[in-house]
């Protein structure tokens, strides 16, 4: 960014009240933008020579040399004379294009190479560069278009677009076509463009934020669109999506638990998770208790209870022997001497043995209650539950109760149990499917949640970002236009100035140039009043007003400091003025060449006149064209020293025949005179501060020398009558004569040799005592 | 000198580079040819009617058709001398007369000499 405009825009963002977010927004911003152009660092650069070969009215090489250093230049030639190849041959070898041309037919361009010339045109220019020249040079073989060379390549080929110094006459007039062109024209040239950047830039970084803000929102919009509000999972996300105010940690909780919400989910879930017992199982429980049933049943031909109490018996009986006798009476049937030891022997191997079986028995029944709960289970597990705990429950809980044992299980059959499975096994797997449809569904939704809660983040994140981008872009708008106005300011009252001066006598006044910014490009405004009426008054200006107003814009912006140009080349500015315009155009020119070098192409001598009237320095050349384009440049001089000059290079001897020298050198001394007192009338008109156009209207009356120095010397050409008497009792008898001379041998009377000899001083002689005030 | 030889000498203003009349030629040339065309008028009117030496230029320009008759070449040469006594005076901004008016001038001026030095037509009075 341009550093100055980088400075102005701090120092406004320290003094307002913009957060620090919206500041840190515009300076990082500021940062970014592009850095000024290199042609900033285009070295100053002045005209030094241009010079123009086969190209328009220039044939042979003509060469226009130039003082490259501050200062006005004039160069005047007649139209054709050749002077706008100049100008425009310069335009085209430094830009490689003629603004003049463009837009315009082909027939235009096709003859853009002089007629009288066979060799190629080439065009080249000697520019000063600080310490050095710099010399660029072109050539178009014959029949090349005038756009068919390469582009040019110089140090200021960026700069000319910001700083193009020159103005063709065809830009003069169209220069208030198009009040956007303008715009576009000066913006670069103040760095504006810069400013205009930066507010495209945040524009820009805007949208892409609220872009990216509406998206999330459609994108919310679409996810509620599908959540199913019966669903109590969906209908939860729902509700908080759907929320005024997003808890996006909750939503994120939401989505990573997953958890079941709904009871039908919750016996779906459970069935599912079912574990069914394959027929192998279940045939296996069966044939287990088929096995324990034949083994109880085989324990239970035994008397169990019986042995039991024999077995008690026995054992008391045994208690009650005393192990000191060796045989004793049996208490009970009182035989005597039974019990011995044998029997001792016997009874505790019997009671050993019934216990034994006692015990079996017991085993048997506890085998067989667990084969019994054994396919229960699996009854239990296949579904088939009720009928099992029917039939099983008795022998489990029924202790050791031997006539229970033997009972089968009446409705839990294999088959019966198998065939619950089989059903179950159905169920759960239909649950299964179930549970998992609905898992895909949940699991999109809440994958295209995910998605939306990612963009949600990101634009919560960035949330405080676009406020900071929509405050900064709120502040930087009327700051833009303040810069602009501002940066503008100078180059607005400079022109205001030019105008000014150059309006001399237009109604039309100039109060102020604004550059206003619209939509994405911009126009410039001229408050322009007629007859103080506020008014945007361009459609009131004449052509010549609205060419002085162009030269009054176009002069400051060449003076800018910025530009590398120190020269500026305005073609034929002067068309279309009035004289009081002229004096006005003479002194904005002038004081734009006290810092710049200015070089003004004109087609009449009315600003050489105006310049020389008003004592301005300048540099006058005259551009001529002779046969074959033959175009020849010479240091003008006053009209008076011109046509000395013209007589006394006539008056050469041996120059001409001596008849001719005769016929042309009175008339050139004539002419002198006729000038030297033409010039005397203007300049009094300048200073009695009369109507310049009609001291030249009084001047085009009078035809004869006699009527002209008539008016010089009494104000009034009617008394020509009067001049010799005047001039003889003013200036002497021979001033007198001189003019009585004059007169005959402008008209081919010829003088004697002696008197063409000495004609050119002593008209010098006669001039010098017409222009010196009288009595000084 | 003859006429013819000052239209030659103007014709050599144009044609010739002299750096010491640069920028002066065209003067020197516009002068050279209005005198050939007033040698050529005045030679008409002194064989015709001398009494028209003493009027001003103008109007012996004026009176010429009559004499001459109404011919282009004869409205050419008024037109053509107007413009180069213009030319020959100092007027206000003018830089001169350019180098193809000034050759037109020339061939004007030399069909002016061709057309009064041939017979006057019958009808003149």
């Amino acid at each position: 960014m341009d550093p100055v405009l980088r400075t102005l825009l701090a120092e406004r963002l320290a003094a307002s009240e913009l957060d620090a977010a919206a500041r840190n927004v515009i300076e990082v911003a500021c940062d970014a933008s592009a850095p000024p152009p290199a042609s900033d660092a285009a070295p100053p650069v002045w005209l030094k020579r241009v010079t123009v070969e086969g190209f328009r009215g220039i044939g042979a090489p003509a060469t226009l040399a130039l003082d490259p250093s501050p200062g006005l230049t004039v160069v005047v030639g007649r139209n054709g004379s050749g002077k706008s190849s100049f100008a425009e041959g310069l335009e085209l070898l430094m830009t490689g294009r003629l603004k003049r041309w463009e837009k315009r037919p082909k027939a235009w361009t096709e003859t853009w190479q002089c007629l009288h010339h066979d060799a190629p045109t080439r065009l080249s220019a000697e520019l000063a560069v600080a310490d050095h020249a710099v010399t660029l040079t072109q050539t178009w073989p014959r029949g090349a278009a005038y756009d068919s060379a390469p582009a040019p390549t110089h140090a200021w080929t960026g700069a000319l677009t910001s700083f193009r110094p020159f103005l063709a006459y065809a830009e003069l007039a169209t220069m208030f076509d198009t009040l956007s062109s303008l715009y576009d024209a000066l913006t670069p040239v103040l760095g504006l463009g810069d400013v205009d950047e930066l507010a495209t830039g945040l524009a820009a970084a805007r949208l892409e934020y609220d872009n990216q803000r509406k998206a999330a929102n459609a994108a919310r919009d679409a996810l509620l669109g599908q959540l199913d509000p019966e669903d109590g999972k969906a209908a939860l996300l729902h509700a908080a999506i759907a929320a005024k105010a997003l808890d996006l940690d909750a939503i994120a909780q939401l989505l990573d638990a997953a958890p079941e919400y709904a009871d039908d989910t919750a016996a779906l879930r459970a069935l599912a998770a079912r574990v069914v017992p394959a027929d192998a199982e279940v045939d296996a429980a069966f044939t287990a208790l088929r096995v324990a049933e034949r083994a109880y049943k085989d324990a239970a031909a035994t008397d169990a209870a019986r042995a039991t109490r024999v077995a008690e018996l026995l054992r008391r009986a045994l208690a009650v022997r005393d192990p000191g006798k060796l045989t004793d009476d049996c208490p009970v049937c009182g035989t005597p001497d039974v019990l011995d030891a044998s029997w001792a022997d016997r009874a505790e191997r019997e009671a050993a043995a019934l216990e034994e079986q006692a015990q079996a028995l017991t085993a048997a029944q506890r085998a067989l209650a667990e084969a019994r709960r054994g396919v229960e289970r699996v009854a239990e597990a296949a579904g088939a539950g009720e009928a099992a705990r029917g039939a099983g429950a008795g022998a489990a809980g029924r202790g050791t109760g031997a006539e229970d044992a033997g009972r089968e299980p009446a409705a839990a059959t294999r088959d019966t149990v198998r065939a619950a499975a089989a059903a179950l096994r159905e169920r759960v797997a239909a649950a299964q499917q179930e549970l998992a449809r609905r898992d895909t569904t949940w699991q999109q939704v809440a994958a295209r949640a995910g998605e939306w809660l990612e963009q949600a983040r990101a634009v919560a994140e960035r949330a405080p970002m676009l406020k900071a981008l929509k405050d900064a872009e709120k502040w930087l708008k009327p700051v833009a236009e303040d810069l602009r106005r501002e940066r503008f300011a100078p180059i607005s009252e400079q022109a205001v100035a030019n105008w000014r001066e150059l309006r001399q006598g237009s109604s039309v006044d100039l109060h102020e140039i604004t550059l206003k910014k619209a939509g994405r490009g911009g126009r410039a405004d001229f408050d322009v009043r007629a007859d103080g009426e506020g008014a945007n008054a361009l459609g009131v200006m004449s052509q010549g007003e609205l060419l002085a107003l162009s030269v009054s814009v176009f002069l400051p912006r060449a003076a800018l400091d910025e530009s590398p140009f120190r020269f500026a080349v305005i073609d034929d500015p002067v068309q279309a003025m009035d004289p009081a315009k002229v004096d006005g155009l003479a002194r904005v020119l002038h004081r734009a060449a006290k810092t710049r070098q200015i070089v003004v192409f004109t087609h009449d001598d009315r600003l050489p006149e105006a310049i020389r009237r008003l004592r301005l320095d300048a540099t006058m050349l005259r551009v001529d064209r002779r046969a074959r384009s033959t175009v020849d440049v010479q240091a003008s001089r006053s009209p008076v020293q011109r046509y000395l000059d013209g007589a006394r290079g006539y008056a050469r001897p041996a120059r001409l025949p001596e008849e001719v020298q005769a016929r042309v050198v009175p008339m050139f001394c004539r002419n002198a005179v006729e000038a030297a007192a033409a010039g005397i009338v203007r300049r009094r008109a300048a200073e009695a501060g009369t109507d310049l156009a009609e001291a030249d209207e009084r001047l085009q009356e009078a035809r004869t020398l006699r009527e002209t120095l008539a008016l010089a010397i009494f104000d009034d050409a009617g008394r020509h009558g009067d001049v010799a008497a005047a001039v003889k009792q003013r200036y002497g008898p021979a001033a007198a004569v001189l003019v009585a001379e004059l007169n005959r041998g402008a008209h081919g009377n010829r003088l004697d040799a002696a008197t063409l000899k000495r004609l050119p001083d002593s008209t010098r002689d006669f001039i010098h005592a017409l222009t010196t005030p009288k009595g000084v | 000198m003859r006429i013819a030889d000052l239209l030659d000498e103007a014709e050599r203003q144009l044609d010739e580079f002299d750096p010491q009349t640069s920028g002066a030629w065209p003067h020197a040339a516009a002068v050279l040819i209005r005198q050939a065309l007033e040698t050529t008028l005045n030679g008409f009117w002194y064989a015709k009617a001398p009494q028209l030496l003493e009027v001003n230029w103008r109007d012996r320009w004026q009176c010429l058709p009559a004499y001459a008759g109404d011919r282009a070449a004869v409205r050419a040469a008024d037109f053509a001398w107007t413009a180069l006594s213009d030319a020959c005076h100092h007027r206000r901004y003018e830089v001169g007369l350019t180098e193809p008016e000034l050759r037109e001038h020339l061939t004007t001026a030399r069909a002016f000499l061709n057309v009064l030095s041939a017979p006057a037509p019958p009808a003149a009075r």
